[in-house]
């Protein structure tokens, strides 16, 4: 309870309101009272729209927070989800109706008697793709949203990347099976859900997949949507639906003030950052970035670290600070005595990771470091596009190759792929085998959804392979000792190197194969202390071509075998400082499984692949073929 | 008519003493707006969170039908407000407030007088404790698997602490007002429940050695549970013993229900037949094949064994009876007891066929009978007796049959296998990462897993099973477990109702304690090659309280004296081929604290020693068992 606090809360569940195709969705309606009534007058409202039951804690918990305090707040399930009417169309990310019904809501909202006209959104990840794709739809009382983690288009960030098929969503498609409406009335189907999500390290391996392999074939549209995701290699009409690529549609987007929230190891800075971007180039509304060293729950939790690293105090919001914050930004939107709005507030927050004592902390992780800093723009204009030079010797410096520098070579086995070591992912979880039994009265409280266990974990890690991650094998070496692995390493620095915003990795290279892919991964190279003799090798963040798309994501040209051609890989954006004495580290390979779907090597059709070859890469690394990587580092 | 549902949440009302209890109130609702007009009121008042699933859903089924249901948290629990009288089963408060809930209801423009209760366990316990205050508008009430005296059978048992409700105490803590909003000192119950198997051997229990040290009230509580053996002022209270104060109780209509692996079978059954006889207001009694909160699973099984699907309430079965109930006696146009309805429902267990069904558990049957009377009048009490040779006989020993012997070591305690107990949960280790920010929304409480698991079970022991050791004998090869079965059966016998045990007994402690459990011990087959062992009941006489549970009376070693082990009720058929087993020992750890045999001061012992026990079985001294055989 704070000072704020003035008002009760009366709920009005399940008020069935028609769209306008006349589809009803259900809305948990949290309005200010007093003495268990309502109070009369009108408020402004904060809603939230999502698949994930509105009546779970985690939204709920919104209405307890902002009720109190003069605001309603509206919970929606989304169409064909929980207590919503559906018309069978729920297509996990590619669900048609969506903008318009955030649009509906909206408006609805806007003509109730309690409404003071002015309504705000918030939500994380699928609960804020609704707010962009309302936004989207721009009705007129929408008027300021804060999306948390949200993709911005499913091709580039989401469902696929650089080509490559981004597995947690093969993951996700379960989670959002499990509660379907096709099934909520049959046990058995459900089980078959649950029992593929206990063998999902089985089906990881069980590719390429087909219909009617998993439970996903008792819920045709996901079963769709999975096929869609897999298979749909090139950028296709299916890609550049609304649904799926918003960055298409921010003509069409609301002028209204956003905040967007993302973590440098949540899936989404790209897509978030760039969205800040066009925002701030195509409206005249006031528009936010914050960026902590998270990944994509990491905002609302309440731990200094991310995975094996920890980044100090000052990094934590947790929910407590979400809230607060989002009640500030609301009150200046959305009531109608707002508060002056802060002369000087910069609209960027970003978290500059490192500057760390690089020991280990008494919870046993890396103390990296790091702290908050403001910016008024994004990317960072005083950034200086800086080519690094990967070298036939295995460095990593500004001067260019030497002109008869040998390539390098490895083989990639599609059958042994490099595991994934932490990065930029939503987690995956599978369902641990039932313990001692707990009895079943009891466990209709408890969604299995809440037993998941990760077998892939986001965030910082060090590049080493260990049994407690799916995919690592005996001997469990260091990801650098493996004959598959590419490592290039600047000298130890002499002085910091901070590198804030976007990277390109651009690569001469020839394969054996008709198809095959490429990675790349930026690393900061601890050095060796007592407490980590080895050094600690943190991901900062990978992606991957593949190469049929290296001429563009919309056609398929495949190699000719042996012949050298040049191909980018675009990663994600971090802000890290490298400290002195530490490497920056490149690491060029063909692999990151379970993370990208592992490429066959056969040029067939994509995710309809008959057979696995071996492919034999080279890596040009010579005047005539200067394979680099451009960091946009930040002038000290 | 279906109706919406609007809520108020946490409406502060203040109780007699200015205490505000935080109420969630949900009315019928029409396009989000209430309706206007009284309506028939269900209250539900608990410890363990109003926001709870468990809880919300009875508003998701009754509002629709035309019911208020205002849901409250207990003082000192959750939102509402406190005067630091947790005392977990113990508070004081508690039947107060309930009436202050029911009359503030009453008082509401949108409530049409009548209040109906519900909820289990605890939530039992508070509708007795408010009927015991009589609030003029409470009008019908259904406690499920409700405690009626904490000495007798919630917190001790024949003067042993039933173990329970030490793990009872630590689920109370963890989210105690003092400790709820403080991860780290929650945290500190939760490594305790992570600890739980180290702790139930780490007795004597002390102030200060686990975490309830965070949450005074219930270390107290532990403390007394533990340590005060005798019942006393403070067991007679009327926060430990409805029955003491049963001529209080209201005179409305009550449904009493519970499961013959609850541990409260036998209390609610004597509580129906209490106020059956005290009451003019119709009186029901359910008891079915279920443990603690079977009433509302889906299981056709409890434990290791199945009852079929007749067995099966389940949740929607549970909520369609209580609104059929409650519609007779809170709406205006209530139309009362229908003619003709018994008023008691017993699952007599049994008649099955032995084998193993495809989930793996034993198909034992039974069904479902209406009774009129608690206990049944034409029950025939039938003496076996116990005899020498480990036979269970219906004619009594011959004078000189050599006594049994066994040493009953305390440092190695008969394993609990099943039985008759709420639950005991530990916590898990935590495997690989759950995101922090999506542990908070994972309650460790759903994450308990049973260390020890209620129900029939073989009496063998098992890895799974917490307390067992190699080589994992059958209890009946166990040197000091006695058995004593009857021949296989010619015909089948049904036996429903409370059991008693008679024993002589000598032992060369000062205190020690007996044992007693009833066993239908199907024959083997295909399926089960050395039979099933299926326990039915049990208890225990600790040696000093044999005179009476209000004073202690140590023994005099190697003097044979008798004692009584008061068996709860069930129902149950021995079919023809199965054998009636009654097994005798001196522990089962942990459903039960383990007698040290020193006769020191209860729960404050400073060594254990073995105790040589003697169990007589002569003419003098005949040992028997009068069981209720109800004729065919």
């Amino acid at each position: 309870m704070t000072e704020r606090d003035r008002y009760g809360i009366v709920l009005s569940k399940n008020v069935m309101v028609p769209m306008r195709d006349g589809i009803r969705l259900a809305f948990d309606v949290y309005r200010p009272a007093r003495d268990g009534d309502f109070v009369g007058g009108r408020f402004p409202t904060i809603m939230v729209h999502t698949p994930y039951d509105k009546t779970d804690k985690r939204y709920s918990e919104i209405a307890d927070f902002f009720v109190p305090k003069g605001y309603n707040t509206v919970l929606v399930d989304l169409r064909d989800r929980y207590r919503s009417e559906g018309s069978g169309v729920y297509y996990h990310a590619a669900t048609p109706h969506t903008g318009r019904d955030g649009y509906d809501i909206c408006e609805w909202i806007a003509a109730q008697p309690w409404s003071n006209g002015r309504i705000g959104t918030v939500g994380s990840s699928y609960a804020a793709i609704t707010q962009v794709r309302t936004a989207i739809e721009a009705p007129p009382h929408l008027t300021a949203i804060w999306p948390d983690v949200v993709p911005t288009n499913s091709f580039q960030n989401q469902c696929r990347e650089g080509g490559a098929m981004q597995q947690h969503m093969f993951w996700a498609l379960f989670i959002h099976a499990q509660d379907a409406q096709d099934i909520a009335d049959d046990w058995g189907k459900q089980q078959d859900v649950w029992n593929d999500l206990r063998d999902l390290r089985q089906l990881f391996r069980a590719t390429p997949w087909r219909r009617g392999q998993t439970a996903l074939r008792h819920v045709p549209t996901l079963e769709d949507s999975l096929i869609d995701y897999y298979t749909r290699g090139a950028y296709d009409e299916y890609w550049a639906r609304v649904e799926h690529d918003y960055t298409l549609f921010w003509d069409q987007h609301a002028d209204i003030p956003v905040t967007m929230s993302t973590g440098w190891y949540d899936p989404f800075p790209t897509a978030d950052t760039e969205y800040f971007t066009a925002m701030t180039q195509r409206k005249s509304s006031p528009m936010r970035l914050v960026v902590g060293p998270w990944s994509h729950v990491g905002m609302r939790g309440d731990s200094t670290f991310c995975h094996q690293v920890d980044f100090g105090p000052e990094s934590v919001w947790g929910v407590k600070r979400y809230f607060a914050e989002q009640l500030a930004y609301f009150d200046r939107h959305l009531v109608d005595d707002p508060p002056a709005e802060p002369a000087d507030e910069a609209p960027v927050r970003i978290f500059v990771m490192g500057g760390g004592s690089g020991r280990k902390t008494p919870e046993g992780k890396l103390d990296h470091g790091g702290r908050w800093r403001e910016e008024h723009e994004w990317p960072l204009a005083r950034r200086v596009e800086t080519a690094f030079y990967l070298h036939g010797d295995g460095s990593l410096s500004t001067s260019p190759p030497a002109a008869d520098a040998e390539p390098r070579r490895y083989a990639f086995d599609p059958t042994h792929p490099v595991p994934t070591l932490g990065g930029l992912y939503c987690s995956i979880g599978e369902l641990p085998a039932e313990g001692a039994g707990m009895e079943q009265a009891w466990a209709r409280f408890l969604s299995p959804v809440l037993r998941l266990r990760d077998i892939l974990t986001p965030g910082p890690v060090d590049q080493k392979e260990d049994p407690s991650f799916f995919g690592s094998e005996p001997p469990y070496p260091r990801l650098s000792e493996r004959p598959d692995v590419l490592v290039f390493r600047t000298e130890p620095l002499a002085e910091p190197v901070e590198v804030t915003g976007r990277m390109t990795v651009r690569l001469w290279i020839s394969s054996s194969a008709l198809d095959t892919d490429f990675t790349a991964k930026v690393i900061d190279v601890h050095p060796a202390n007592e407490d980590y003799p080895e050094g600690f090798d943190m991901i900062l963040n990978d992606s991957v071509i593949r190469c049929r798309f290296r001429e563009g994501f919309e056609r398929e040209v495949l190699l000719t075998p042996g012949e050298v051609v040049p191909v980018t890989i675009e990663l994600p954006p971090t802000s890290n400082l490298f400290d002195v004495g530490h490497r920056i580290r490149l690491d060029i390979s063909s692999s990151n499984w379970p993370r990208l779907d592992v490429n066959p090597n056969t040029g067939e059709p994509m995710g309809r692949h008959t057979h696995e070859v071996v492919a034999h890469q080279a890596v040009f690394v010579d005047a005539d073929h200067p394979s680099h990587v451009v960091l946009p580092v930040i002038p000290a | 008519m279906t109706y919406g549902i609007v809520a108020a949440l946490d409406v502060m009302v203040p109780m007699r003493d200015g205490v505000r209890l935080a109420f969630d109130v949900y009315r019928p609702g029409h396009d989000g707006a209430y309706v206007e007009g009284r309506f028939p009121t269900l209250m539900c008042h608990t410890s363990y969170d109003k926001a709870t699933k468990r809880y919300v859903e009875i508003a998701d089924w009754f509002v629709p039908r035309g019911y208020n249901v205002v849901l409250v948290d207990m003082r000192d629990r959750y939102r509402s407000e406190g005067s630091g009288e947790y005392y977990h089963s113990a508070s004081p408060h508690t039947g107060r407030d309930g009436y202050d809930i029911v009359e503030w209801i009453a008082a509401q423009p949108w409530s049409n007088g009548r209040v109906g209760t519900v909820g289990s366990s605890h939530a039992g316990q508070v509708q007795v404790r408010t009927a015991l205050e009589r609030p003029p508008h409470l009008s019908a009430i259904w406690p499920d698997v409700v405690t009626t005296n904490n000495y007798a059978n919630c917190a001790r048992e024949g003067g042993a602490m039933q173990g329970h409700m030490f793990w009872a105490l630590l689920i109370h803590a963890q989210d105690a007002q003092e400790v709820l909003h403080d991860p780290t000192l929650s945290g500190q119950v939760w490594d305790d429940l992570k600890s739980l198997r180290q702790l139930y051997r780490a007795t004597p229990w002390q102030r200060g050695q686990t975490s309830l040290r965070l949450v005074p009230t219930l270390e107290d509580v532990l403390m007394r549970y533990y340590t005060r053996g005798a019942y006393d002022d403070w067991w007679a209270s009327e926060a430990c013993d409805y029955t003491a104060h049963f001529q209080r109780h209201v005179d409305v209509p009550m449904t009493v229900s519970s499961g013959w692996f609850d541990p409260w079978a036998g209390p609610d059954a004597d509580y129906w037949a209490a106020m059956a006889a005290q009451n003019v207001s119709p009186q029901r009694l359910v008891i079915g094949p279920w443990s603690h909160v079977g009433m509302r699973g889906e299981a056709t099984s409890c434990h290791e064994v199945d009852f079929g699907p007749d067995s099966v309430w389940g949740v929607e079965r549970y909520f369609s009876e209580q609104l059929d109930y409650f519609s007779r006696w809170l709406p205006d146009d209530a139309t009362g007891q229908p003619e003709g309805e018994a008023p008691i429902r017993i699952f007599v267990m049994g008649g099955g066929s032995g084998r193993m069904t495809p989930d793996g558990k034993l198909d034992h049957g039974g069904g479902w009978r209406s009774e009129h009377e608690w206990p049944l009048a034409r029950r025939v009490e039938t003496t076996f007796w116990l005899h020498g040779d480990g036979t269970l006989r219906d004619e009594p020993p011959t004078v000189d049959v050599e006594p049994l012997r066994y040493a009953f070591d305390p440092s190695r305690p008969v394993p609990t296998i099943g039985g008759a107990f709420c639950a005991i949960g530990e916590l898990p280790e935590e495997g690989a990462g759950m995101e922090q920010a999506w542990a908070r929304f994972l309650h460790p409480v759903l994450r308990l897993r049973d260390l020890l698991t209620p129900g029939p079970a073989d009496q063998r022991e098992d890895p799974r099973f917490f307390g067992s050791e190699p080589p994992y004998p059958r209890l009946s090869e166990r040197p000091d477990v006695l058995v004593f079965r009857s021949e296989p059966l010619v015909e089948p016998i049904e036996v429903t109702g409370p059991s008693r045990v008679h024993l002589w007994v000598s032992s060369s402690a000062l205190d020690t304690d007996f044992t007693a459990k009833l066993i239908d011990a199907h024959p083997p087959n295909d399926d089960y090659p050395d039979g099933f062992d299926m326990l039915l009941v049990d208890s225990v006489i600790r040696c000093r309280f044999r005179e009476g549970f209000d004073r202690e009376v140590l023994l005099e070693p190697g003097v044979p004296v008798p004692v009584t082990i008061s068996l709860w009720a069930t129902s149950n058929l021995f079919d023809a081929g199965h054998r009636i087993r009654v097994d005798i020992s001196s522990s089962n750890w942990p459903r039960l604290d383990v007698n040290p045999n020193t006769g020191e001061p209860m729960g404050r012992h400073t060594h254990q020693v073995v105790a040589e026990q003697t169990l007589y079985v002569d003419a003098g001294r005949p040992s028997h068992v009068v069981l209720p055989v109800i004729p065919r």
